[in-house]
């Protein structure tokens, strides 16, 4: 594939310092997602997975390692070029109710990347309510406040808002992880959708297996800051490499649903 | 034998917003040595209901608690907070989701896992140590000797778990209330975890009320599983019945909402959200979110016998019955 990779990082490390010592939370990692591709990133808690998410983001600033998005090193750019470049990637998280202002209307916090982008007033009105449309949303949301939804409709609000710039790139940390399986599958079929109408490209980052195996087309396994195995998710799923991942899978409660094929 | 059974329960809550219908009438029984699953999304009351059967609800405040719930001839409902407090721990014990909350912070382990036990039978401090230690060792606590006097904070959040499993395990009861146990831990921690719980109840013989949002959980632990939605008991069945023939429309829309291993055919999630409890209804109460819903299905559907170990509330269960 000679196509520049959307997203590559390079000996990418994190270290965070504790009295105990220092943690490399997120050990010389190199990856590389490509444009149009859902990359799953898998691991347990406080394997790195989220912090991994958060460098790529710009969230962190990484110890050492550099990150290109779409050929450009993120870390080398200036603070207004990096601003420049941030409405290309947007991020949605697992706790939808300390991410979204709870005094703000919810058209507020949709449009707040718009207005940061300098969009006219009336533009963002209507865009609100296109995007609120586009997640499964009525458009009487856009005058409720957040503590006013479910858990479901705030993650609608969350990814109306990530996806109000036309982002190229979403970066999903657990976004499911906190609905009832019910509401789960429909946010997972609205981020299918999306990709599917958008082109977009995904990290989405997940402890549930199933769920990254049923949206994800590559799939990274992290285990204690590092990356153990990279590969397509049929390959990992059917065919681990490393023990570890052979190990997660196989503690994996797994169910069969009544005619399937096992 | 029935061990435990819930005759007709109701657990009504006065909040702000008005009554909370949380529990509407649960039938439940479970038997000696038998692991029951009991699994719904959050908000079903499956939570209430087991703190309802270890009476551990605000009654004298918020609750309001009606039925029975029968254990060994007697109504636990009737008995007051002495008898309870003998009967928690000895004969029913319950664990939590939080092992960090249900531990004391500034007591050693090895004193918390057989404080029980030690008031009760008089147990001197050799000798209760000496079994603290034989419950840490049985639950999984490596090098458990020079584990029994330290404190919960210096524990991962796995091994708190087993602490607490022996803590409620070491009064020897006949039945364990198990609320989410699993549910915080990471994958490799609850398999190790759930193969462990299910040793020592093959070993002791106690009986599980296992409460769970995760069906597969239940399929790999529980020997059979009761549905819970809004409240009620819509459907239960052995774990091999239930999985293989579900009839309840709801516990078929739960199980096309998830996915599983190799999945990659499109989800089915269920349209809409569940009553929130504060506008009883008359009816089925999945009726609205039903794609099989019919008229009759504003009137209560009763529990019916599709087998002798298979039970369920719809109207329709006969007619979708796969062929």
């Amino acid at each position: 594939m000679n196509e520049t990779p959307l997203i590559k990082t390079e000996q990418l490390l994190k270290v965070f310092p504790a009295r105990t010592g220092d943690v490399r939370a997120v050990d010389h990692v190199d990856l590389t997602i490509h444009k149009g591709e859902a990359f799953g990133l898998a691991g347990e808690s406080g394997s790195g997975k989220s912090t991994l998410g958060r460098l790529i983001m710009g969230l962190e600033s990484p110890t050492a390692g550099t990150i290109h998005f779409d050929g450009m090193d993120l870390t080398a750019l200036s603070p207004a070029a990096l601003r420049a470049q941030r409405p290309r990637f947007q991020m949605i998280f697992q706790d939808v109710r300390s991410c979204l202002n709870p005094r703000h209307r919810i058209e507020t916090i949709v449009s707040e990347p718009l207005r940061l982008a300098g969009q006219p007033r009336a533009a963002c009105r209507k865009r609100v309510r296109e995007l609120l449309d586009h997640v499964g949303l009525p458009a009487t949301v856009a005058r409720r406040r957040p503590g006013e939804l479910s858990g479901g409709q705030r993650q609608r609000v969350g990814i109306a808002r990530a996806m109000a710039t036309e982002p190229e790139c979403i970066i999903a940390d657990e976004p499911v992880s906190a609905l009832d399986v019910s509401v789960q599958a429909q946010i997972l079929n609205l981020l299918r959708d999306l990709r599917a109408e958008h082109n977009l490209t995904y990290l989405f980052i997940s402890h549930d297996l199933a769920v990254v195996e049923y949206l994800c087309d590559r799939v990274g396994i992290m285990q204690k800051g590092q990356l153990v195995e990279v590969g397509s998710a049929a390959d990992i799923f059917q065919r681990p490499q490393h023990p570890y991942t052979q190990e997660l899978l196989a503690s994996v409660c797994t169910l069969t649903k009544p005619g399937s094929a096992s | 034998m029935a061990l435990l059974t819930i005759d007709n329960l109701h657990v009504r809550f006065r909040t702000p917003a008005g009554l909370l219908h949380a529990v509407n009438g649960v039938n439940l029984q479970v038997d000696r040595g038998e692991i029951v699953g009991l699994v719904g999304e959050s908000g079903c009351g499956k939570s209430v209901t087991a703190r309802a059967i270890m009476r551990l609800l605000p009654e004298h405040r918020s609750a309001q608690v009606s039925g029975r719930v029968v254990w060994r001839d007697e109504d636990l409902l009737a008995k007051s907070e002495t008898d309870m407090v003998r009967l928690r721990g000895a004969d029913l014990a319950m664990i939590f989701q939080d092992p960090l909350s249900a531990l004391n912070p500034v007591m050693r382990i090895g004193d918390q896992v057989i404080e029980g036990p030690r008031q009760r039978e008089k147990l001197s401090r050799q000798r209760a140590r000496a079994r603290a230690i034989e419950w840490l060792d049985h639950v999984g606590i490596p090098d458990a000797a020079a584990r029994v006097d330290q404190y919960p904070h210096t524990f991962s959040g796995g091994m708190r778990q087993r602490v607490v499993m022996a803590t409620a395990l070491s009064g020897s009861p006949d039945l364990l209330i198990a609320d989410e146990p699993t549910t915080a831990l990471d994958v490799t921690i609850q398999a190790q975890l759930l193969e462990r719980l299910r040793t020592l109840q093959a070993e002791t013989g106690t009986a599980i009320l296992f409460i769970t949002h995760d069906l597969a959980v239940v399929a790999q632990l529980c020997h059979r599983v009761a549905v819970m939605y809004a409240g009620r008991i819509v459907e239960q069945a052995t774990v091999a019945e239930l999985f293989a023939h579900p009839r309840h429309p709801y516990t078929r829309a739960l199980l096309n909402s998830t996915p599983v291993p190799g999945q990659r055919e499109r989800l089915e999630p269920i349209p809409g959200a569940p009553p929130d409890g504060l506008h009883p209804f008359s009816g089925c109460p999945f009726a609205d979110r039903c794609p099989h819903a019919i008229p009759a299905c504003d009137l209560p559907p009763p529990l019916e016998d599709v087998t002798s170990t298979h039970r369920v509330a719809c109207h329709r269960h006969e007619e979708l019955a796969d062929p």
